[in-house]
């Protein structure tokens, strides 16, 4: 480059900015929209991949394109047990492309005081799907089932192990079946499910809450006993597993199921749209069938009756809560 | 015997086009994910999931196991050529493999480096195929007492982890320690997160990882004018010769069995197997005190055993169904997303998937390398660009990496923050592997620790009941009165020298 | 001519005090029980503490020869500027993200850091950062599609 040609630095940042401004305004113009949906919905799940609620999720998405017109895009911001998931879409723009998966998450975080919000800080869109799960135990225990079990925890209380997460919905499962039966475990914290599995294969400890196709495989191989579901009937898939309630115990699978919500302010007729959507989504036998090779079944209730279903939900967590004295101080 | 009959299965279902095109895109994935400082291999298989859901399951296993273990052949790349490692478990690899590079010898060391991820990697399949049940069934056995001391036996090494005094390396532990409390413990209460909800989880690896490692790295680089020393000009040769095989037969075969047996154990397998690795190769080394300025011990024992790990990472998912890592999580989700419940009888119901698995990754890890190997002059090339492009390539990667983890922007600014104190522990003098290594296993330890203070109702002997922690807690006990003993007679025969650097 | 291992250990001895006294006013010790939140950051500051006093007393009964004075430490006062300014432009990465998206964000940092750090003439550096720019947006936005934030022109 010749001398004489080089530009003065005045020239170099104005040629610099404007190739600055030429990139920046190759950005697509927002839009106005006139008939929803018009892109990519995008459900945030507040989880890390490989999860439950992730593998739920991702089945979901799949099939719901056909019946949304728009694929369903997911996304995965995890951290601080669902929390920042959570109130990303809290903050987001209410037009009904931003919307959330989460469980009685809400409820569990606000009672121990991870978050500063509820579910009512949001629009139940629907109820989706839940877990089965139950309780299961070692083989060679010196209890035989469920009876046995709370029969030996009376007779010791504070001495049978059992693991579930901090403060998640895990806990909650089983703090409930300690009320309902009035008897007290010995709690042993654990990241994760696959960490209690491992630790009650090796006979670490004595109970877990464990997905029955997943508790299946063990019991099939000789390592585990299930103790029962927490399903409110009995699952077509897994007849020989009684409920709780069956065996006496007034503990239900509310605690687990999943839904979609949407930001407060969302505009009804969207709510509407999606709600519809997914319930087509459901009730799809593909879908289905896919959901149940992932342990997981249809429960879907529309977004009135999910509010109120979620309002019982909270009170009896926050209940739960207080007997678990697990509030963050 | 039967297993041969299912593993020719095995290959039969592998060796169709359509599978070896996808093991072979999981392992160029994957070795580019490894290259790339920052992106690691469990943001990409989340990133990938969802694409594998069109496909047949064997197939995305297949493919997603390649991303895996590919990566921990590429990782060992930018270790080597510019300090900045791109995996955890690749950090040990800076200590020597830069070192190598700075004497113009990138090249044997890239190449070493393949080669016992070849071998290391193949006989960790052999390994799994043959005595993964009895091997799954004996972890089984390491309950939270035992992993504690499992831990805290991996604490002992923190002193042959770089070059600087014993006391500099375990204060440099400490922190890395320290650092690993930030976030919420085990009963949900948040530690030194200053109220920011994005720590509650911890500092997060990565961040931390490519902060004290890759940013502080860079920084050193451009305190200066950009007159970095030009490494093309000093290239000695491209290939490993007979001294380096010779020399580096046995730590391949320790780092093989160090890596595959770690590799079964909770936690990041990978990354604690290097480390042991590398601590290993520096004890039974003749020539110890050449560690960090550049051996070929140092690269091939490490990268042996990471790529040996893991191939036993896969073991408690496949014979079990528990994943003991971030990305064998996602491999269940994605077993679980094509309808297979991965479990204790998974070899008996989905005998496919198991035996096409392993064969593919035979097959990967001969891929593997006759991918790496060949670039490998191209690899060495990147050290012609100049760094002043260079850098800003490595930061942009880095801090893509850091938000990729979790789509959160305040990762970036905890790897900028980590920037800031590993470049303040270069310039003092502080070794930063024994920093990574403590705050890899602060959570684990302290987990562990509790949880086995709460089977014991308080008692400290649990620590001594099982077989397992009494022969390890044995193990620390004669390692550190061994390495005692020998520091006092060293001073007992040299009175006068006393320099400060023991 | 200081020895900077006194320096440091003293700035650790400092940082191991704080540790040690947020446990004991803010976190749990707990039992031999149930230990609390606090008990592992106890021990931790312990260990910190001994350690770096360890250090500082190390390094002032060592002799003073020249080879243990760290001198590397010492910064040109044009050092620190290029230091700093490596800092700055990351942590304006960070903030300049969520406003403006990948693409802007990723040609503005690789321009300054090659203008600044790199002191490479202006056509150069933008047709780099044009080039990388490119790059980097088709292998991470539009292959992974790695959700990045879209800033206000939807990029």
């Amino acid at each position: 480059m010749l001398r004489q040609q080089y530009p003065t630095r005045v020239v170099q940042w104005v040629i610099m900015a404007c190739t600055g401004i030429c990139i920046l305004m190759t950005g697509s113009s927002g839009d106005a929209q006139m008939r929803f949906p018009e892109k990519n919905i995008n459900l945030i799940i507040p989880q890390t991949a490989g999860g439950p609620t992730d593998t739920l999720s991702r089945i979901i998405a799949n099939y719901a394109k056909k019946y949304l017109g728009v694929p369903l895009t997911v996304t995965n911001v995890p951290g601080a047990s669902s929390v920042i998931g959570a109130r990303q879409v809290l903050n987001s723009a209410p037009d009904g492309y931003t919307i959330l998966v989460n469980h009685g998450g809400f409820s569990t975080c606000y009672y121990t005081g991870m978050a500063d919000f509820n579910y009512d800080s949001f629009e139940p869109i629907c109820r989706v799907a839940n877990v089965l799960e139950g309780p299961a135990t070692y083989v060679g225990a010196p209890w035989k089932d469920l009876k046995g079990l709370i029969a030996h925890a009376r007779e010791n209380p504070g001495k049978v192990r059992y693991g579930a997460t901090t403060g998640l919905t895990s806990h909650f499962a089983m703090a409930a079946i300690e009320k309902a039966a009035n008897i007290k475990f010995l709690f042993v914290p654990f990241q994760g499910e696959s960490p209690r599995i491992a630790a009650l294969a090796g006979r670490h400890i004595d109970v877990i809450p464990i997905a029955l196709h997943t508790g299946t495989q063990y019991v099939n191989a000789g390592k585990f006993v299930m103790l029962g579901t927490f399903a409110e009937q009995r699952s077509k898939l897994f007849p020989n597993i009684p409920t709780l309630i069956e065996q006496g115990l007034a503990v239900t699978d509310h605690i687990e199921v999943r839904g979609f919500f949407a930001p407060k302010g969302t505009p009804k007729d969207r709510i509407a749209f999606l709600d519809s959507a997914f319930k087509k989504t459901v009730e799809d036998p593909e879908c289905i069938e896919a959901l149940n090779k992932a342990s997981q079944v249809p429960q879907y209730l529309d977004s009135a009756k999910y509010r109120e279903f979620y309002r019982e939900l909270d009170a009896s967590i926050g209940a739960l809560a207080k007997q678990l004295d697990i509030k963050k101080k | 015997m039967d297993n041969i009959h299912w593993l020719m299965n095995g290959f039969k279902i592998v060796l169709i086009p359509y599978n070896i095109m996808l093991c072979f895109l999981g392992c160029f994935i994957g070795t580019l994910i490894g290259v790339l400082p920052g992106i690691g291999a469990a943001a990409t298989v989340a990133i990938l999931l969802p694409i594998t859901f069109t496909l047949e399951p064997v197939s995305a296993i297949i493919m997603l196991a390649g991303i895996f273990y590919g990566s921990m052949y590429g990782g060992s790349t930018t270790s080597i050529l510019i300090n900045i490692p791109g995996e955890a478990a690749s950090a040990v690899t800076c200590l020597d493999g830069y070192q190598m590079a700075r004497k113009g010898r990138a090249g044997p060391a890239l190449g070493i480096s393949a080669i016992s991820s070849f071998i290391a990697g193949t006989l960790g399949v052999l390994l799994l195929m043959l005595i993964a049940p009895p091997v799954a069934n004996f972890a089984l056995r390491f309950g939270p007492p035992e992993i504690f001391i499992v831990m805290l036996f991996g604490l002992t090494i923190l002193s042959y982890l770089g070059s600087s005094s014993i006391v500099k390396a375990f204060l440099s532990g400490a922190l890395g320690l320290f650092v690993g409390t930030i976030g919420t413990d085990i009963l949900g209460v948040p530690r030194f997160t200053f109220g920011i909800e994005e720590l509650y989880d911890g500092v997060g690896l990565v961040p931390v990882l490519m902060g004290t490692f890759g940013v502080s790295e860079v920084l050193i680089n451009i305190e200066g004018k950009l007159s970095r020393e030009i490494f093309e000009a000093k290239i000695r040769s491209l290939w490993p010769d007979r001294k380096d095989w010779k020399a580096s037969a046995s730590p391949i075969a320790r780092g093989s069995l160090i890596g595959f047996f770690l590799g079964v154990l909770p936690g990041p397998a990978c990354t604690i197997a290097s480390f042991v690795s590398y601590a290993v190769e520096k004890r039974l080394s003749k020539h110890p005190k050449e560690f960090g300025h550049g051996v070929i011990e140092a690269v091939a024992g490490p990268e042996a055993a990471n790529n040996a790990a893991a191939a036993g990472n896969f073991i408690p998912l496949l014979t079990l169904g528990i994943p003991t890592s971030p990305i064998m999580a996602m491999l269940m989700a994605a077993m679980l997303l094509h309808g297979i419940t991965p479990g204790p009888l998974l070899i008996n119901n989905a005998p496919h998937l198991f035996w096409g698995t392993i064969a593919s990754m035979y097959i990967g890890n001969a891929m593997l390398l006759i991918l790496n190997y060949p670039l490998i002059p191209i690899w060495i090339r990147i050290l012609r660009v100049p760094y002043g492009m260079l850098f800003p390539l490595i930061l942009l990667f880095c801090l893509i990496g850091a938000y990729s983890e979790k789509n959160n922007v305040v990762d970036m600014m905890i790897m900028t923050l980590f920037g800031l104190v590993g470049y303040l522990m270069r310039k003092t003098g502080f070794d930063l592997a024994p920093f990574i290594l403590t705050y890899i296993l602060c959570r684990f330890m302290e987990e562990s620790f509790r949880q086995s203070l709460i089977l014991s109702s308080g008692s400290p002997l649990i620590f001594l009941q099982s077989p397992i922690s009494a022969t390890i807690v044995g193990l620390i006990i004669s390692v550190i009165s061994f390495s005692i003993f020998r520091g006092m007679k060293k001073s007992r025969l040299q009175p006068v020298q006393r320099n400060g650097e023991d | 001519m200081r020895d900077w291992d006194q320096i440091s250990g003293a700035v650790i001895l400092c940082i191991g005090i704080v540790i040690l006294l947020s446990v004991l006013n803010f976190y749990p010790i707990g039992t031999g029980h149930a230990p609390g939140a606090g008990f592992f950051p106890l021990i931790i500051s312990f260990l910190i503490i001994g350690l770096s006093i360890t250090l500082v007393i190390q390094s002032m009964l060592r002799k003073k020869t020249s080879a243990s004075q760290n001198l590397t430490f010492l910064l040109s006062s044009e050092s620190l500027k290029r230091i700093s300014l490596g800092f700055i432009f990351l942590v304006g990465f960070r903030y300049a993200l969520p406003k403006f998206g990948f693409p802007p964000t990723a040609f503005l940092y690789l321009m300054f850091n090659t203008y600044f750090l790199g002191h490479y003439n202006w056509m150069v550096c933008t047709v780099f950062s044009l080039v990388t720019t490119a790059l980097a947006y088709i292998v991470f936005q539009f292959w992974l599609e790695v959700p990045m934030p879209r800033g206000i022109l939807g990029m």
